[in-house]
């Protein structure tokens, strides 16, 4: 079974509030490309967010709409121009939308799903943008193997899934734990982003 | 690149002065594609034989001098007064204006279609809009009130495909023959002179759609010159749309962990658009930017209200007159293939292209898709979703750049559509130059660095 397979599979059995934890793990995986391309003042907005977020999962309560909007308000949620740098915010602020989704909505595999898939393909991205190989065309019957950053990425939403069916309760703590880990699991994305926009500064 | 007066030597090269310590370039005519004025009435470009001119109609001959550089074009501060700008061989031409009825004909919009209205804008309507007497009948909606658009206010109506047009006849014609929707036909008479005046924006608009399907025409003749355009394309391949080589990136298979933290004592706020740098010491990582950067510089924006039928008119670097032209319903079924995918990958912001191509060689034909994220990895929502005929294109760059920059010697695009609206700035003109005319229904853009546009088609 390969690594996506596993891990649809793996979502599939688990619970609504598993599934939230592990989307928003995948959000906190991510947060770090918001934090390093978008406005000062929009990340502010999505830590506060991703907090709520957290919290939430916790206790088991719902996020305020206001929430939702202030993340909706930022100048990054409607970037669509990938010359860009701050489009690759933008492409961070979907995971956390689809994980919201999952606890807003009863849909939440799918949602759990698309956050699954949008932090992979951020992931993949980077791997694309640190090789600097030029377009190609790729045979979906022959797709070219994944980079090192989507890999670290597909093992680490295993191993949040494992750690998440293994254990018999979700408690707070064990929330926080993953939550640190997602942090430190960033790093790699941190290390490749601080490669690729050295200079200046 | 923006031109000021004096920039075009006799001898047609462009001669940019240096500013701010930087040298000054020249750009030798025969490397100058297009020279347009700043109002875009009036240009000299390459062609195989002569430049024409898409200017003010007139009923004079054309011009017979062959031109070899852009000389006779500069900026419209630079063309003296009194002075016609160059007029090639290719008339702009219009229906027979006497054949036409008065008054738009409900029959021949029965899917509804576009109006044009005296001031210019256009009002899309549905179908059994237009009444018996010519006015057009938009419904309310949303609690606002419909309205009735008298006929005498219509200068054009069109079918969603812009294929077949009604216009308004000129003044003085009382015909009202019984022929209907006046489709555009290269051997129509000529249109009537307003020397003096500067044409509408519809007839401008007309008139750079009649220029280019001519020199489409006149292109057929020049089937040998294919092999140029092939070469050309090769360019573009090998040196990609960037200009620059392939690869000129670090490649980085292990990423150091200590670069991290360190950089982070230095910027604590994270990065900007502002201090961000590059491993190769330029002021981009994105060598597609780069390249944008690099055609701006001198430049203005694009008009705001330079809607893409204003500049309609292929620049044709590839003949296609040996190839099939694409057409309005292939496009909207890409169109459709490229939203659908794109709601499944789920993306919030982002473009979905999906392009119909053709293998010069063997005739094959391919669906190639892109988005505009720079991963090479098929979207994971796709797994298992492409058809057997699609592609996936990956790497930097808008959707629709990097479907273009992979055609090289033996694609060339049929049709396409995408899941959001076209951008002025990269896409558009990338699409022009591949023979390809937007067109279809006119979507609502938030922004004006895009066009109304999600289709588009080759032309024959």
């Amino acid at each position: 079974m390969t690594g996506i397979s596993a891990i649809r599979s793996a979502l599939s059995s688990a619970s609504a509030s598993q599934q939230a934890i592990f989307a928003l793990a995948c959000a906190e995986r991510t947060a770090i490309v918001f934090n390093r391309l978008a406005a000062p003042a929009s990340m502010a907005v999505y830590k506060a967010v991703l907090d709520v977020a957290w919290d939430a999962v916790k206790t088991g309560t719902r996020i305020a709409t206001e929430r939702r909007q202030s993340l909706a308000s930022l100048p990054e949620a409607t970037i669509d121009d990938s010359h860009r740098r701050k489009f690759y915010a933008t492409l961070a602020m979907g995971v956390l939308e689809h994980a919201l989704d999952v606890m807003d909505t009863s849909g939440t595999q799918e949602a759990a799903d698309l956050a699954c898939c949008q932090s992979l393909d951020l992931y993949s991205c980077f791997d694309a943008i640190v090789q600097g190989t030029p377009s190609t065309i790729v045979d979906p019957a022959n797709p070219p193997p994944s980079g090192p950053l989507e890999l670290a990425e597909i093992a680490e939403q295993i191993e949040i899934l494992r750690a998440l069916t293994i254990g018999s309760e979700v408690g707070a703590a064990f929330c926080d734990q993953l939550r640190e880990r997602a942090k430190s699991a960033s790093q790699i994305l941190d290390s490749a982003i601080t490669t690729l926009f050295k200079g200046r500064n | 690149m923006e031109l000021g007066k004096g920039n075009v030597a006799e001898n047609g090269d462009i001669v940019v002065p240096g500013k701010g310590g930087k040298p000054g370039r020249t750009y030798p005519a025969s490397a100058v594609a297009r020279v347009e004025t700043r109002d875009g009435q009036t240009a000299w470009r390459r062609t195989p034989h002569t430049p024409i001119s898409i200017s003010k109609p007139t009923a004079q001959s054309p011009a017979t001098s062959s031109q070899e550089s852009p000389r006779d074009v500069r900026s419209d501060a630079t063309v003296p007064k009194g002075r016609e700008a160059p007029r090639g061989p290719i008339a702009p031409r219009v229906p027979n204006a006497t054949n036409t009825p008065l008054t738009p004909q409900a029959a021949d919009v029965p899917e509804g279609g576009f109006a044009t209205l005296e001031n210019g804008s256009r009002v899309a309507f549905g179908p059994g809009a237009v009444s018996e007497n010519g006015d057009i009948v938009v419904p309310g909606k949303g609690g606002k009130p419909g309205r009735t658009i008298p006929a005498s206010k219509i200068v054009r109506v069109e079918t969603p495909d812009g294929r077949h047009s009604w216009r308004r006849p000129p003044k003085g014609n009382t015909g009202g023959s019984p022929s209907s929707m006046a489709t555009i036909a290269p051997d129509a008479g000529p249109i009537p002179s307003t020397k003096a005046a500067k044409p509408s924006r519809v007839q401008s608009r007309q008139e750079q759609r009649e220029a280019a399907r001519a020199r489409i025409a006149a292109a057929e003749t020049e089937l040998r010159r294919l092999n140029a355009g092939l070469s050309q394309n090769a360019d573009i391949r090998n040196n990609g749309l960037t200009g620059q080589p392939p690869n000129s990136r670090v490649a980085v298979d292990q990423y150091p962990s200590d670069v991290a933290a360190a950089h982070r004592s230095e910027n604590p706020n994270g990065y900007s658009d502002d201090n961000l740098g590059t491993v190769d010491g330029g002021d981009d990582y994105n060598p597609t930017k780069k390249a944008i950067r690099g055609e701006s510089e001198g430049g203005g924006d694009t008009p705001k209200d330079n809607f893409p039928e204003l500049r309609s008119d292929p620049v044709v670097s590839v003949p296609r007159a040996a190839l099939p032209s694409g057409s309005f319903e292939e496009a909207a079924a890409l169109q459709s293939r490229a939203k659908a995918l794109h709601d499944t990958r789920g993306a919030k912001q982002g473009t979905t292209s999906v392009m119909g191509v053709q293998n010069r060689l063997t005739g094959e034909r391919q669906t190639w898709v892109a988005i505009d994220s720079d991963q090479l990895t098929i979207p994971r929502r796709w797994q298992g979703q492409l058809l057997p005929h699609e592609r996936f294109i990956g790497g930097p760059g808008h959707a629709e750049q990097k479907i273009l920059s992979n055609l090289g010697d033996e694609w060339y695009v049929v049709s396409g559509g995408t899941s959001v609206n076209i951008c002025k700035e990269t896409c558009m003109p990338l699409l022009q130059q591949h023979g390809l005319q937007l067109g279809g229904p006119l979507f609502k853009t938030s922004t004006s660095r895009n066009t109304g546009y999600r289709m588009f088609w080759g032309l024959k």
